[in-house]
């Protein structure tokens, strides 16, 4: 198991690197130039050819791809065009952020998005699962920046229930943590609960027709005992299979929720790093992009692993 | 039926999908006749200093921050919804179909290539891969949707190749391939087809993705321009002046909204429609309704198996047990099994004949009260060993079905829970309803194992399922049945699943337990051959009734209804012959299909005007019981008769 | 997301107000200290306590010598009046991006708020927009070219280097040979700078510079530690001698900055905080939001939009009234639009314009929507007639249309980027009204000048911050933006260089009349109207100065009171 790990997280490595390439040569089909906005208006042509040359530039694009490789394999992202500082840095103050985020919007679609399928496959066919489903298909149809807005509107500016903008300087202390993801991660984790209800109702459903549910109904066991240790743990793997799609969807969904929120985390990075044209932080921003997304798929294989025992024993 | 008709009324039958196309329809139209219904211009506003109208009847849904009707641009955002999911979802087809194809037909080095590039792109959330190849090409709609295209290709790109590698199993394939046919005929007039329904579905699906992904795009920035009236872009405009006020968010943000749905709920439907398995179905738990014993025939005798040739201890009696289901696209019902009796005397193997579709496993499942939804069943009694179990409470039901009954199903593995070791499967009922420790469950974990013949139960006790042959998993599920002692163990096609040669000791088991334990066993099967192995006697049922019961022996001898001759004659023996393989001639009806007379009329040999006048009655005869009108002047052929 | 203010200006800022090009213009002596500023109306804000808080704080800063011509010798120090209370509390500035350098040289108006607490100017402004006393005690004009400094001798760099003329000095030659300093237009025909004693130096120019004073409030004055003048990189590491200190440990690079006190000040009064922390706020809604719902106490670059929801919500507002809004025709021969060569076209545009309609939808009103390049607040080139050049006439603009060949419509391309998109739109259908189709140009935040200069578009909205006509006419039109070279306003540079050397204030007030004319009447600037330059703070934020050329107050004086 552990050398599956390890095998897992090295191939991950060169996954980076790929997205990191593919990116680059994108950006670079792009003809507008940084320089000029960096300098601003009253810059000299000198001044944007040093500048450019500062950048690197205006070196050939193999040459340019070929020193940020060299840099990025040992670790150095590079500076950050625009202000100066370490991408590593920079990115590694974001992480947290946007974690926190995402792990918000992924606790609340998975808490409500699991209940709520579970009772409606129990109630299959009646009115609680009608609701439910109808929540639901309502549910992923939200486009999240919507949602953010309107809660920001009335929640936060309208009712002043909750801060409408991160801490200015971070919040301090758990209860402002708690207090500041509130309303990003509600905004950011309604699609995924419906998507995560539907997965899961259609999932118990198939298990509650299976036969071993049917057998252990003929042992005479309680409905609740057959679903919770019986019934759940079997439903769970194609559930687990939707949670880590979800969680891909949560990071792009968090470059929304960040920017109305004035979140400083990755996905305002990125979002900033792609209008201004600001390479190296665009390509530190995808590598660590997927690097997480690798990183929950390599968790997720690990819990099939303890769900399913067929797999356990083969790996 | 053809597949697409069936598909078409299955889709049609779903309302809440059909409103969701509906939906889609008037989308359609309102984008296709804006210019007609727009009131104003969708991108001059006809007085620029009109800002941030609430709605009026000028101005239906109010003005923009430039003075533009947002109602009129709705409607041209319609437009470019539409055009933006197409584009987007033509791009992912163009790309992925042939690319999924080609790399799922010929594998190899092109497949592996094509598949890292695939998840090196999907490694990156959509929206930032979208986002990342957008500041290449570009900002502006056209643009922002070729991206999106572009990485929802990759999502089509799998599935078409996981299509491609299923199809490629199935031999018609094979045998294309062998017949010469060329690999590129081979691929589109065999596979695709199969794809079909699952890409239909997940283009439906990819549409409503598009346009949130629109939306997104626009909302940002770099999706539609300043000249193009699209949600997103209205939902852009919105944010700017959303200090003053929140209105212009509304309309367009309802508008993605509800097409998104649309798009969902039709998807789902379209899915739905082409799924065969059966969908729905509560966790199948459905108590028996107590009926009044009704009369069944036109004599106005009641049916009764009056005490007759049944054991005088029964330990399970069922009166009028009949089972009914909704009918698909019906209001009404059908029955399925129509005014069952049984009796099963103590220590006694009975055995419940027919062929599938006959009704006996239903039977046995409305026994235990676990007819599954929608079906119900209602009898006017169910007596085991003097416990009524009509009405029963679920609880004390439960308690019975663990503790009392004992049950053995078809298929072995399917019964046993993959995720679980055997041992805690068998030891559950010990602990749960006799209430024993873990350690003392354990031990008599291993004494039922041993009991049922797994060799080494000491160490097999950990194992799971799938590490045990068909015949020991379903030794495994015996010893779960017989775990608290039952008085009756159901076992419906015990061995249907096993191979032949596994077949003959598990019923040896089972005759073993019968007698070591005292124990009634109601024996479920379509097999002569076993019935004759094991069953002290024998009830015969033919499309959904109790046909004939009788004593083993004088079934077998004499059979007193000619379905049961006609089971009998069509044993394979071992014996010289000529001619065909004798079998009953027609098929069994489906259950909307039973006449009000005989069931068995039409297949019959023997049939004459009066038994087509009207419902048969299980009456008695020369051995037992028997619902045919002529059974005492035909003279059946049995086995015996043809040994000599 | 996107707002009226924002990218845009700050580029156009280095341009506009401050890149005052070469050429023209010396001005009189008597004007030296008038010029630096408008006078004290426009000061005038929309909220009447704003003005009593900032008349209060004039008592405070009279410590500072005023820089009037009779006061020029004496360098009298008031008394200090009374005790100063100790610095407490944190002040919390939502601006509206990250700062990108922390190197005066290197960096364009748009910075200011983040360097100010850090670096000394030489000079600065107050309340009423006049410019005071900061490292320089006082000023004079040897002669028309050259200006004279005295400095404090009591002010110390964070790491203890004393200040002197000579690092000034210094400073000023480092500044003037930095290599691609955005504010290079500022220090246009610089010639030397000298060391006279250790308390005073000179600066000569080879032109009259009457708004240098001015000039050395901004950035552009700002004092740098000598030790780092050698070119060591200063982007994440301010060194100056300013009332607060950065610490890079407590900031997060392009998100928040950090500053605390500075012990060894040499003015205490001014701090008034004892921390105070920038952090970015790159959406409009979430800049005032902070403000509103207490994250933060000042909220920078408020749009107009915006100043009614903090107004509503009980939140203050200083307003520095010199933003000038415009549509500048550079194609005037015709050689990307053959239309725009035709001065009847131009005019049919300015006649399109409902200047009360753009208030009321960019600035809610709260604008000035008069016709002139000066609006009445700038009482000194104010002129009356202008405005109601151009007003809103859609049948004359039609007719000039009509006369001009186009009465069946005519398609212009613009560009447009998402800072200044509801201003451009709102233009759109102003023209579209008229028949006037406007095509419109995506492009990305902070790409228009440079799009502009290197002649990809012929027609724009543009902006500029007024502060004197001697270095906004000509930089309006003419340097640089008379990109198509084609040199039908030389007579604007002969008038504004008459005017500048004129010894008569009406005179020179005649002249830059009709320069101004000349540039309006031809199509060339189209006013858009006059708005201010907003930030909001909290109610128990006292001490609030904002000057020209500033998007966000200054920290000095700030107290939070409560």
């Amino acid at each position: 198991m552990l050398r599956l790990l390890v095998g897992r997280l090295t191939a991950a490595v060169p996954l980076m690197f790929a997205v990191a390439t593919l990116v680059f040569f994108l950006a670079q089909a792009n003809s507008s130039d940084p320089a000029g906005s960096i300098l601003g208006l009253d810059a000299t042509e000198d001044a944007i050819d040093a500048k450019r040359a500062e950048l690197g530039i205006d070196q050939p694009l193999l040459s340019q791809y070929g020193d940020w490789l060299v840099d990025a394999v040992q670790g150095d992202l590079g500076t950050n065009w625009f202000t100066g500082e370490e991408i590593t840095t920079e990115l590694s103050d974001r992480i947290p952020v946007t974690l926190g985020l995402a792990f918000g919007g992924l606790l609340l679609a998975v808490v409500i998005g699991c209940s709520l399928g579970v009772l409606a496959a129990l109630k299959a066919g009646r009115w609680q699962d009608r609701v439910i489903t109808v929540i639901a298909s309502l549910g992923i149809a939200v486009p999240s920046f919507w949602i953010a807005l309107l809660l920001a509107y009335y929640f936060a500016i309208e009712l002043r229930w909750l801060p409408a903008v991160w801490p200015p300087g971070g919040p301090d202390g758990i209860g402002e943590w708690v207090e500041a993801l509130v309303l990003p991660s509600v905004a950011l984790g309604v699609a995924a609960s419906a998507a995560i209800a539907r997965q899961t109702r259609s999932a118990m459903i198939g298990v509650l027709q299976r036969d071993y549910v049917r057998t252990a109904l003929a042992k005479g066991l309680p409905v609740r005992r057959v679903v919770g240790r019986h019934a759940i743990r079997n439903a769970a793997i194609p559930v687990v299979t939707l949670i880590g799609f979800q969680v891909a969807a949560l990071l792009g969904g968090s470059l929304f929720v960040e920017l109305i929120f004035n979140i400083p985390g990755l996905g305002s990075y990125g979002v900033d790093a792609i209008f201004r044209g600001n390479v190296p932080a665009l390509l530190g921003f995808v590598m660590v992009i997927a690097f997480v997304v690798v990183l929950v798929n390599i968790a997720l294989d690990l819990s099939y692993a303890w769900l399913n025992p067929k797999v356990r024993v083969r790996g | 039926m053809s597949t697409r008709q069936r598909v078409q009324a299955r889709l049609t039958r779903n309302k809440v999908a059909m409103v969701g196309g509906v939906y889609l329809l008037v989308v359609v139209i309102v984008a296709l006749l804006a210019p007609l219904l727009a009131p104003h211009d969708e991108n001059l506003a006809t007085r620029f200093q009109d800002i941030l109208f609430s709605p009026s009847s000028e101005y239906w849904l109010g003005t923009d921050h430039v003075g533009r009707d947002i109602a009129s641009r709705l409607m041209f955002g319609a437009r470019y919804a539409l055009f933006a999911g197409a584009e987007a979802v033509v791009v992912a087809l163009a790309i992925g179909v042939p690319l999924g194809l080609l790399i799922g037909y010929f594998r190899g080095w092109v497949d592996a290539v094509v598949m890292r590039i695939v998840e090196t792109v999907v490694a990156v959330p959509a929206i930032v891969m979208a986002m990342a190849i957008i500041a290449g090409l570009g900002v502006g709609l056209t643009k922002a949707m070729l991206a999106v295209g572009i990485v929802y290709s990759m999502v089509i790109t799998r599935l078409t190749r996981a299509e491609v590698f299923a199809a490629r199993e199935e031999l018609y394939v094979d045998g294309a391939i062998a017949a010469g046919a060329s690999s590129i005929r081979v691929m589109f007039r065999h596979v695709l087809p199969n794809v079909a329904p699952a890409l239909i579905v997940q283009t439906t699906l990819l549409f409503a993705q598009a346009i949130l992904a629109e939306a997104g795009l626009s909302f940002l920035g770099i999706g539609a321009g300043s000249d193009q009236a699209s949600w997103g872009r209205m939902l852009r405009d919105a944010q700017l002046s959303i200090d003053r006020t929140i209105w212009p968010a509304i309309p367009p943000g309802l508008a993605v909204f509800s097409t998104v749905v649309a798009f969902n709920v039709f998807g789902d439907g379209l899915r739905d429609a082409f799924a065969r398995e059966a969908r729905g179905g509560r966790i199948g738990v459905g108590d028996v309704q107590r009926r009044e014993a009704r009369p069944i025939d036109n004599e106005g005798v009641p049916v009764q198996e009056a005490g007759g040739s049944s054991a005088s201890d029964p330990v399970l009696t069922v009166r009028g047990l009949s089972v009914a289901f909704p009918r698909l696209g019906t209001d009404d019902d059908v029955e399925v099994v129509s005014g069952i009796d049984l009796d099963v005397g103590r220590g006694e193997v009975v055995a419940l004949v027919g062929e599938s579709g006959s009704g006996k496993s239903i039977t046995a499942l409305s026994i235990l009260g676990l007819v599954p939804d929608p079906g119900q069943a209602s009898a006017s009694s169910i007596m085991l060993d003097g416990s009524e179990l009509v009405e029963m409470p679920f609880e004390q039901l439960s308690r019975i079905r663990g503790t009392d009954i004992g049950v053995i199903f078809q298929e072995p593995f399917a019964a046993l829970n993959p995720a679980h070791t055997v041992g805690r499967q068998v030891a559950e009922p010990l602990r749960y309803h006799l209430g024993m420790s873990r350690a003392a469950a354990r031990a008599r974990t291993i004494e039922l194992l041993a009991e049922v013949g797994i060799p080494d139960p000491e160490s097999r006790i950990d194992a799971y399922p799938h590490e045990f042959s068909g015949g020991m998993a379903q030794r495994v599920v015996a010893a779960m049945a017989l775990a608290c002692g039952p008085k009756l163990l159901i076992a419906d096609e015990p061995t249907t699943a096993l191979d032949v040669t596994v077949q003959g000791q598990l019923l040896d088991l089972i005759g073993d337990l019968a007698r070591r334990r005292s124990m009634s066993v109601l024996l479920i099967t379509h097999d002569l051959g076993v019935v004759a192995d094991l069953a002290d006697r024998v009830a015969v049922m033919y499309a959904g009734q109790v046909v004939e019961t009788g004593c083993l022996e004088d079934v077998f001898a004499s059979p007193q209804h000619p379905y049961t001759e006609g089971l009998i004659r069509a044993i394979p023996r071992n014996v010289s012959r000529s001619g065909d393989l004798p079998t009953i001639p027609g098929l069994v009806p489906s259950p909307w299909e039973w006449p009000d007379h005989c069931h068995f009329a039409d297949r019959c040999e023997h049939v004459t005007q009066e038994c087509r006048s009207g419902a048969v009655a299980l009456t008695p005869s020369a051995t037992g019981l028997s619902r045919c009108v002529r059974a005492e002047e035909l003279a059946l052929k049995g086995v015996r008769e043809e040994a000599s | 997301m996107t707002t009226t203010n924002g990218r845009i200006w700050r580029p156009l800022v280095a341009v506009l107000a401050l890149s005052m090009m070469a050429a023209a213009c010396g001005g009189s002596d008597d004007a030296a200290s008038d010029e630096g500023g408008s006078d004290a109306d426009a000061g005038a804000t929309e909220s009447e306590s704003n003005d009593q808080e900032q008349a209060a704080e004039i008592v405070v800063e009279a410590e500072e010598q005023p820089a009037s011509e009779e006061a020029l010798d004496d360098t009298e120090q008031a008394d200090e009046p009374e005790v100063i209370p100790p610095p407490s509390g944190e002040l919390r500035i939502a601006e509206f991006g990250a700062v990108t350098s922390f190197n005066p040289a290197a960096v364009n108006s748009a910075q200011f708020g983040f360097l100010i607490p850090v670096y000394d100017t030489l000079t600065r402004q107050d309340a009423g927009l006049s410019v005071v006393p900061g490292l320089a005690t006082a000023w004079t004009r040897p002669d028309p070219n050259t200006w004279e400094f005295t400095v404090r001798d009591d002010v110390q760099f964070h790491d203890g280097t004393p200040f002197d003329a000579q690092v000034a000095v210094d400073n000023i030659v480092y500044h003037t040979s930095f290599e691609g300093n955005p504010n290079a237009g500022a220090w246009g025909g610089f010639v030397e700078a000298r060391v006279i004693d250790a308390t005073t130096f000179q600066v000569e120019f080879d032109v009259p510079k009457p708004q240098f004073p001015l000039t050395m409030s901004t950035i552009p004055g700002m004092m740098i530690n000598p030790n780092y003048l050698d070119g060591s990189d200063l982007t994440r590491n301010p060194q100056g001698s300013g009332p607060w200190m950065h610490v890079d440990g407590e900031s997060q690079a392009g998100v928040t900055e950090v500053y605390v006190l500075n012990p060894t000040y040499w003015n205490p009064a001014d701090q008034g905080v004892e921390q105070i922390s920038i952090t970015g706020f790159p959406d409009n809604n979430a800049r005032i939001n902070a403000l509103i719902t207490g994250e933060v106490e000042i909220s920078a670059t408020v749009a107009d939009t915006q100043v009614v929801t903090g107004l509503d919500a009980g939140m203050k507002l200083v307003s520095v009234p010199n933003l000038f809004p415009f549509i500048l025709i550079t194609d005037r021969n015709g050689e990307l639009n053959p239309a725009l060569s035709d001065e009847r076209v131009r005019q049919a545009i300015a006649y399109s314009i409902d200047r009360d309609a753009y208030n009321d939808a960019v600035h809610a009103g709260r604008a000035d929507a008069s016709g002139g390049i000066y609006p009445s607040n700038f009482s000194q080139f104010h002129w009356p007639e202008f405005d109601d050049l151009f007003a809103y006439d859609p049948d004359r603009a039609r007719e000039l249309l009509d006369e001009a060949g186009y009465g069946d419509g005519l398609t212009i391309t613009m560009p447009i980027m998402p800072a200044i998109a509801p201003a451009v739109e709102l233009i759109v259908q102003m023209l579209g009204a008229t028949g006037i189709n406007v095509e419109l140009d995506q492009i990305n935040n902070g790409e228009l000048g440079p799009r502009m200069l290197s002649k990809e578009y012929g027609i724009s909205w543009l902006r500029a911050l007024l502060d004197h006509p001697v270095g906004n006419l000509p930089a309006l039109a003419i340097r640089p933006w008379d990109t198509f070279q084609v040199g039908d306003l030389a007579p604007v540079d002969e008038l504004v260089a008459a005017a500048s050397v004129s010894d008569d204030p009406e005179e020179a007030r005649e002249l830059y009349a009709q320069a101004s004319e000349l540039l309006l009447e031809s199509g060339t600037i189209i006013s858009l109207g006059h708005a201010g330059q907003n930030a909001m703070y909290a109610p128990n934020v006292d001490g609030v100065v904002m000057g020209l050329g500033m998007q966000s107050p200054y920290p000095h004086g700030i107290r939070i009171i409560g």
